[in-house]
């Protein structure tokens, strides 16, 4: 199971990466941004 | 949507041993994974069940890669935002290859991506970027960046606009696909002025108090 989170989280990690350089996610919602992706 | 996310965010960090600021930042990716494929799924099923999938993405896509860079008005949740997104793209798909496609003249076509790319470009260096309280765009930087690239993206879809346009001559398929392009981008660009927002609250407003009465 383990490997599978890993798999997931690091995954999820560099959507959320990718998504923090834009003006907000694809579509018309936008969660709270963590800190440490912030500019 | 958002709950799921966040649970399996929690379930990840407490089995890894990270903190709650990597715990976060898992949450915040899954749930744009989750809300891309999810609206994607369900735009191309509605697409296909109206006869219009290709036309239902155009419109789908055109909004959300421009809305990247310019922002825009938001939904509470991201199931209403899934519905909205839902709803407009099936509608307009039907209405561009339907209704639209079968009265399509090249002269008025022109002049309407003549008429609503120039209010766009208007718009766009007037608005954009539209931010939310959530993912506020505080630095001159980004605002510059993120203006840049609406502006590029835009660009793009004129040119594609007009390329679709010449060929509709040749293949009937180009007319639905075109109007399609100019669906998407109208609507982007509806949600960066103050009409869209306030329209973009009134729908959260109606919805979620059905959705509470329902409850």
């Amino acid at each position: 199971m383990k490997k599978y989170y890993g798999i997931i989280a690091a995954l999820s990690t560099v959507v959320a990466a990718l998504v923090a350089s834009s003006a907000c996610i694809l579509f018309s919602y936008q969660p709270e941004e963590p800190k440490s992706l912030r500019d | 949507m958002e709950k799921m996310a966040k649970q399996l965010a929690c379930n990840i960090a407490s089995s890894l041993g990270y903190d709650k600021e990597k715990e976060a930042v898992i949450a915040y990716g899954l749930i744009a994974m989750i809300q891309i494929t999810i609206t994607v799924l369900i735009v191309l099923l509605f697409g296909i069940l109206i006869d219009a999938p290709v036309e239902a993405l155009i419109i789908c896509f055109s909004a959300s890669i421009l809305r990247k860079y310019s922002g825009g008005a938001h939904a509470k949740t991201p199931e209403l935002c899934t519905f909205i997104t839902v709803v407009y793209c099936t509608l307009t798909a039907f209405l561009a290859k339907n209704v639209i496609a079968t009265i399509y003249s090249p002269t008025p076509m022109i002049i309407a991506i003549l008429i609503i790319f120039g209010l766009s470009f208007l718009i766009i260096y007037k608005f954009a970027p539209v931010d939310s309280p959530n993912k506020p765009i505080t630095t001159e930087k980004k605002i510059k960046r993120m203006r840049k690239g609406s502006f590029i993206i835009l660009a793009l879809y004129l040119t594609l606009s007009i390329v679709f346009w010449m060929l509709s001559s040749h293949w009937e398929v180009f007319k639905s696909y075109g109007i399609s392009i100019l669906f998407g981008a109208s609507w982007q660009i509806f949600t960066l002025t103050s009409l869209g927002l306030l329209f973009m609250g009134r729908m959260n407003n109606i919805l979620l108090h059905r959705k509470e009465g329902l409850r």
